[in-house]
């Protein structure tokens, strides 16, 4: 019978142990997990606004109102500020839900010391406010880069190379904000997807601006790579596919410096024969590649396919950034990001800061080292060829007077149309402060991404100057 | 100011919860011998506090915003809930000479969220369900009757097996599949679960087979025929009952032998036999996949529990306060996933405390069994105990993604009839305990 009562101790004490693990898991839930979990289309509450109090604004990072909420008999309604160039970012909301409106749906839903508003609310007669959120974002800087990109389709996304804050986010063709719902019917079947975020969602061939990748893996798998030198004749046959240098030119005798400014396709598909399929994926994957980097908004995540099954002609094709490779140009940037950041890179993000109805910031974004991607000798040999690139190669247009810029340029073949247009760099390049990333979608010569990458980093190193 | 009401019944819950979790615990701790309270003011408190929350919630739940009326037919369904909870207690005091009060005021508390949280889902639902309570009381206030009908009660092991049996063995066949699971049977319109009832034909088994000392023919014999009951339930693909039953045995063959190591055994065994249903089984493979990552297959596998972290997550510490969530875009929202709902809108604090309320009433279970001197009604009240902890710690596990879900009910809290009976009749069962002690006690006071 003794033993019988300790038993029962010892079991009450294994039930306890249960229901607390049960509690801690529950608050476990709530401190950490939360956020992450509840932002998801297929949570029904997202899509719940309560009109009764006044949603908070959306601000770029100068305080520019681009979103905000006015009162009228019928509840409180949406109205959007000029925003069209920064459309894809603040997003909508009333058709569903995207962008910031989506992404921060329960910050600019939540009330700050709510007994206190609704009593001051039935006392006075003052509003009921949710908190505003602060993007990273200036409005100056989307209208620049909108009005550069003119009509063509694309992405800019402008990244500060300390910080990995995202200045610039600029995805063409645009929509207005304020008319989505009355327009939804043409904008949901549209063919050019303007409701789609380019920037951080839309997935486009590389072209040679992965050449970066390739050059990054011979560098680590091969140990002579500055005397490996190819006689360049404008095009190669490799396992029976063909390929071409732009416009056949006929290259010469490069060695990688040269090869990386002229962007000779013939010298990196021989090289990727050197460094192999399964190598150059493993260095694709160690800049995360196949996992991405989270961001505030929905992302696409970036995709190299070889594989040690990979065929000649898929991995020469995939050297040149051919074939089924795909990144969005975030990603691009964030790369950019890391080579001018001696190989960290910084978790890009978008929202600034969270302020409350009484203007206290209650929640700041900290920067955050998100991977260590490349070594600072990589970083520093990198940059050497992307100046090489503005100096003397490709990049020309991006050159600079005030500056000197770092760069890669890229046109990605594509089956359909025209070939896209892609300019990745930073600058200055002795003391980094703005990477930069532009695509223009089948580009047709109206606009050229070099030079827009230029201006962009122009006006953003002197954006003290903007209005 | 409907608003404003709302909102401060946010904090209101969370204070009357912890109230009377505090003076559950100082009565806990008296009947423990460590203190000296007023056991009398002690479960005033907690019915007053239940009273209250009562009040407050109905006074929510029955108003409507569109007309700026409140409901009649759920003001006196409020009605009829307040003089239960007023009545309630009294009724089964005097009916379970020595019933323990703290049990009854848990379970009252559990039975008002319940009917709260109906209410705000499905009016009809809510309705039926206060008719279940009104069944289930009726009903156990017949068992220290019905019990002492039987002669000998504990000497009729073979019956209980048998039955038990035949009954899990008739729904093989009879049954219907309802949820994934085989494990109804409908006679005419009326349908119930027979693996509930052998909960009580099982712990009555187990409790006449242990009420002398276990030898190794016995621990065999037990052990063959759970073994088979447990197989079997997870043919009808009852995986959380046969989990319930497992747990069930496991706690009652170590109370029984004090033998640590053979329930650590009994543990390891758990291990690999659920590592064999997982590799034999794909309804087990499908739980277990939904339960690691819900999210890579949330419009199948996953859903379920998905919508449930969703409920919890956006309710937060508060809760969005009563009528204020989306609760009813969880599946199953009134029965299984009845706590996902509670979390959402009275918030993680609150749900917190309601484990703590499951906690008091399951520790006070326990010290029922602790105190009983005779050993076939320990064992008894242990069984019940231990059986609705693991119900209890299973369904809320699988709700928060602890644990993989087993589709069980919340016990007092999940609509439906089966659930409210065996509820209420098993914590019956541990009362009875309760009163034979203190009669006993009384007996032998006066043979000194
Ligand atoms: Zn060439």
């Amino acid at each position: 019978m003794k033993g019988s009562k300790k038993s029962i101790k010892r079991v009450s004490i294994m039930l306890v142990i249960m229901f607390a693990l049960c509690a801690g898991y529950l608050i476990k839930i709530i401190s950490f997990d939360r956020n992450a979990m509840i932002i998801n289309s297929y949570n029904p509450r997202i899509n719940s606004s309560d009109n009764t109090v006044k949603r908070g604004d959306i601000r770029d990072i100068d305080g520019y109102v681009l979103a905000y909420s006015e009162y009228t008999p019928e509840g409180y309604v949406r109205k959007y500020n000029d925003a069209v160039t920064s459309c894809q970012v603040v997003g909508y909301t009333g058709a569903g839900k995207y962008g910031i409106e989506a992404a921060e749906n329960f910050t600019l839903q939540n009330i700050d010391s709510e007994l206190f508003q609704r009593l001051r609310r039935f006392i006075k007669g003052t509003e009921v406010q949710g908190d505003n959120v602060y993007l990273t974002i200036d409005k100056d800087l989307q209208d620049i880069a909108s009005n550069l990109m003119g009509t063509n389709k694309g992405a800019v996304v402008v990244e500060e190379v300390s910080t990995g804050r995202v200045l610039c986010m600029v995805s063409k063709p645009q929509f207005d904000p304020q008319t989505v719902a009355d327009d939804w019917d043409r904008l949901k079947d549209d063919e050019n997807s303007q409701l789609l975020n380019r920037a951080s969602q839309g997935l486009y061939t590389p072209g040679s601006v992965f050449k970066i990748v390739t050059t990054v893996s011979a560098l680590r798998n091969m140990t002579d790579v500055y005397d490996f030198s190819v006689d360049c004749a404008g095009e190669e046959e490799f396992n029976n596919k063909v390929i071409h240098c732009f416009n056949n030119k006929v290259h010469g005798t490069e060695n990688i410096i040269d090869a990386f400014a002229n962007s000779c396709n013939v010298f990196f598909s021989e090289i990727s024969t050197q460094i192999g399929a399964e190598a150059l994926r493993y260095t694709a994957d160690e800049m995360l590649f196949n996992t991405g980097v989270p961001f505030d908004l929905s992302v696409s995540v970036p995709s190299v396919q070889l594989n040690s099954s990979s065929t000649e002609s898929e991995l020469v094709e995939t050297s040149i950034g051919q074939g089924k490779t795909m990144v969005t140009p975030l990603f691009m940037a964030s790369i950019a990001q890391a080579i001018a950041n001696n190989g960290v890179m910084m978790k890009p993000y978008i929202i600034d800061h969270v302020e409350n109805y009484d203007g206290v910031a209650v929640d700041t974004t900290i920067p955050e080292a998100y991977a260590n991607i490349l070594t600072p000798d990589e970083c520093d040999k990198l940059k050497e060829m992307m100046i090489e690139v503005v100096n003397r190669g490709t990049g020309y247009n991006a050159d600079s007077d005030y500056f000197q810029v770092a760069g890669k340029t890229g046109t990605a073949e594509n089956p359909s149309g025209n070939d896209h247009l892609w300019f990745v760099g930073f600058a200055p390049a002795d003391n980094p402060q703005y990477a930069v990333s532009v695509v223009l979608e089948n580009g047709d010569g109206s606009a050229n991404a070099s030079v827009i990458a230029r201006k962009m980093l122009y006006n953003a190193i002197n954006r003290d100057e903007l209005n | 100011m409907f608003d404003l009401l709302v909102l401060v019944s946010r904090y209101l819950f969370i204070i009357y919860i912890v109230v009377f979790i505090y003076n559950g615990t100082a009565y806990l701790l008296d009947e423990a011998g460590l203190t000296r309270h007023s056991h009398r003011r002690s479960i005033f408190t907690c019915r007053t506090m239940t009273a209250l929350m009562h009040i407050t919630a109905f006074l929510i739940v029955s108003y409507n915003k569109e007309a700026i009326t409140y409901s009649v037919p759920i003001l006196l369904v409020g009605a009829a809930g307040l003089a239960f909870i007023i009545m309630g207690n009294s009724i089964a005091e005097k009916v379970f000479k020595g019933g323990c009060p703290l049990i009854w005021n848990c379970v009252i508390f559990l039975l008002d969220i319940s009917v709260i949280m109906l209410v705000r889902l499905n009016f009809t639902l809510a309705v039926k369900q206060l008719i279940w309570i009104c069944v289930g009381f009726f009903a156990t206030m017949w068992l220290p009757f019905c019990v002492k009908m039987v002669p000998k009660f504990e000497k009729l092991e073979n019956v209980y097996i048998i039955l038990s049996f035949l009954l899990i063995i008739s729904t093989l066949l009879l049954g219907s599949k309802e949820y994934g699971s085989i494990n109804w049977i409908y006679i005419g319109s009326f349908s119930f679960q027979p693996s509930e009832i052998v909960k009580f034909l099982y712990i009555f088994y187990l409790a006449s087979v242990f009420r002398k000392k276990v030898e190794l023919k016995q621990f065999i014999i037990t052990a063959f025929l759970s073994g088979l009951l447990v197989i079997l339930l997870v043919f009808q693909k009852d995986l959380g009952s046969a989990l319930i039953f497992y747990m069930t045995y496991l706690v009652m063959l170590y109370i029984a032998t004090s033998n640590e190591a053979l329930f650590l055994s009994g543990i390891g065994a758990l291990m690999l036999g659920s590592a064999v249903a997982y590799s034999l089984f794909s309804h087990v493979r499908v739980r277990v996949a939904a339960w690691r990552n819900p999210w890579a297959d949330i419009d199948s596998g996953g859903y379920q529990i998905c919508q449930s972290l969703f409920a919890i997550g956006t309710g937060g510490l508060l809760g969005s306060g009563l009528t204020r969530g989306m609760p009813l875009s969880i599946p199953v929202v009134s029965k299984d996933f009845i706590f996902a709902a509670i979390c959402e809108e009275f918030g993680t604090i609150f749900a917190i405390c309601l484990i703590g309320i499951f906690m008091l009433l399951f520790i006070r279970g326990m010290m029922i069994a602790f105190k009983c001197q005779r050993r076939y009604y320990s064992i008894i009240a242990a069984g019940f105990t231990a059986m609705m902890a693991f119900q209890t710690f299973l369904i809320i596990g699988g709700v928060i993604k602890l644990i993989p879900l087993t589709g069980v009910t919340l016990p007092f809290v999940s609509y439906g009839g089966t659930s409210i009976l065996v509820s209420i009749l098993s914590v019956s069962f541990i009362q009875w305990v309760n009163g034979y002690q203190k009669a006993a006690e009384r007996n032998e006071v006066r043979e000194r």
